[in-house]
């Protein structure tokens, strides 16, 4: 008798296992069905994303190459008169200035990236991220010390750039980058790196009580890009009176 | 003895169905797990950013084509002058060596001068030049063309530095009450100091400070009043 119970407990419960297990199974399957696979979804996007740098980087060139066309153009009649060459320079100068000619100088190069074990994996993000406006400092400690040019990550900081924290990277320019971050500036290299090296500055605070990895090094030459967006006022007009407020 | 054997049978049984069953899991787990959603929302966001790069380009190229045809032209016409200071005032324009007239907002940001102190000491309720920077930026984001704080106009190479007592823009001393002036969407400009969250409104309704903001259709920014020296910078030349 005892047997016989035995026998049809076991029976029951494979049943039981038998259901739950094909449930299980199909379960993962229709998942995985009706949202393609996630693995190759990626890939797809994966594809997608280099076909379109590869687009990018040839309108890049082709940009630089009708740039450099006009220069030629430019520096060609320069030589025509001194009030033409007087004029040309000025542009350049405010061009450099503003952001459209890439440059080079003395100045520093300064990296900075987050504590090792501060980003937890899946759960947040990184702690330069979340608290950007560090980096708003530091660009404003550069600037203080006479800075003529700036670019983080590669990108130019211009009048224009906005630091906008998006999920678990920054957008700057447009331009999404995530940690390390990398500023370099062109001015008086001994200048520059003293003034960030003051001590309860923003990188004494950020080293010692946040604990980051900062690195500053003095450059000889420091290269930087030029701003690639198009920037056009749609608001701003130039002031018609000459009244100031 | 027949107890046993049946016993054995069940136990082996169970092993095997335990084998199977974590190799199962295991391969859908991979299938599933290599890629985290997250990821692909990172990707998908690379890819509408290398999307909108790619249309700023494109117009930018269309820009120099324009200005090459002009630049052509101006050069058999010979008023070649003419082209480049119309150049000239488009740089500076945007450089911030220009008057600036147009729609936007006045942002006044003042110190909390209530008698009780909202934080742990008097520091925390006067305006910082933290502040000032994240609400600039948050300005930036919305779009403003044209900054001035009390009549410093905000360059791309404005320190706003702590000074003690004061904040220091483009050199001069600047005291509260701070009083900012952006060109650009009323609306936009208005949003990124209100808005829930935004630095403005933290400081607003945590702090305490005073700010105000008025949306206007006719702000005025004077441009910077001084000489542009770059004693470092040199232009990279290409292809040379």
């Amino acid at each position: 008798m005892s047997d016989f119970k035995s026998k049809i407990a076991i029976i029951v419960v494979s049943i039981i296992l038998g259901i739950i297990l094909s449930i299980q199974l199909k379960t993962l399957k229709k998942d995985s069905l009706n949202s393609h696979f996630p693995l190759q979804r990626n890939k797809e996007l994966a594809a997608e994303l280099n076909k379109l740098q590869e687009e990018n980087n040839k309108l890049v060139n082709q940009a630089n190459n009708l740039e450099d066309k006009i220069r030629k153009y430019e520096s060609n009649v320069s030589e025509e008169s001194d009030y033409i060459n007087e004029l040309s320079k000025e542009l350049l100068k405010y061009r450099m200035f503003s952001g459209y000619e890439k440059l080079y100088g003395p100045g520093i190069v300064l990296s900075i990236d987050d504590p090792e074990g501060e980003v937890i994996y899946g759960e947040d993000t990184s702690f330069l991220v979340r608290n950007y406006q560090y980096l708003l400092q530091i660009i404003s400690y550069l600037n203080a010390t006479e800075a003529e040019a700036i670019s983080i990550n590669g990108l130019r900081y211009t009048a224009y750039s906005e630091f906008l924290r998006v999920d678990e990277h920054l957008s700057i320019n447009g331009v999404s980058v995530t940690p390390p971050f990398e500023i370099k500036a062109i001015g008086d290299p001994d200048k520059l790196e003293s003034a960030l090296n003051l001590k309860g500055g923003i990188i004494y605070k950020l080293k010692n009580s946040y604990d980051m990895d900062i690195k500053i090094n003095r450059k000889k030459s420091v290269n930087i890009p030029k701003y690639t967006k198009k920037k056009e006022f749609r608001y701003a007009e130039p002031a018609t009176n000459s009244t100031n407020p | 003895m027949k107890k046993i054997l049946g016993k054995a049978i069940i136990f082996i049984m169970c092993v095997v169905t335990g084998i199977f069953l974590s190799v199962q899991l295991r391969q859908n787990n991979e299938w599933n797990q290599l890629v985290t959603l997250s990821s692909i929302e990172d990707m998908k966001n690379e890819i509408s950013n290398t999307q909108n790069q790619i249309s700023n380009i494109e117009k930018i190229i269309e820009k120099k084509r324009k200005e090459l045809k002009n630049i052509k032209s101006a050069v058999d016409e010979g008023n070649i002058s003419e082209v480049l200071e119309k150049e000239l005032k488009k740089v500076k324009k945007i450089a911030g060596y220009e008057d600036l007239q147009g729609p936007g907002v006045i942002i006044k940001i003042a110190d909390n001068n209530e008698r009780y102190i909202v934080g742990q000491e008097a520091a925390d309720d006067i305006v910082h030049d933290r502040d000032i920077l994240n609400i600039l930026n948050d300005l930036k984001m919305a779009g403003a063309e044209a900054i001035s704080i009390k009549g410093q106009r905000v360059l791309l190479n404005s320190e706003i530095q702590c000074g003690g007592p004061i904040i220091r823009i483009n050199g001069r001393s600047l005291t509260n009450p701070f009083i900012i002036h952006a060109i650009g969407d009323p609306k936009l400009l208005y949003a990124a100091v209100n808005a829930p969250n935004t630095t403005g409104y933290i400081l607003k309704n945590l702090y305490k400070l005073e700010i105000k903001t008025q949306p206007s259709d006719n702000i005025i920014i004077s441009k910077h009043r001084g000489d542009l020296n770059l004693k470092y910078l040199k232009p990279v030349k290409e292809g040379e």
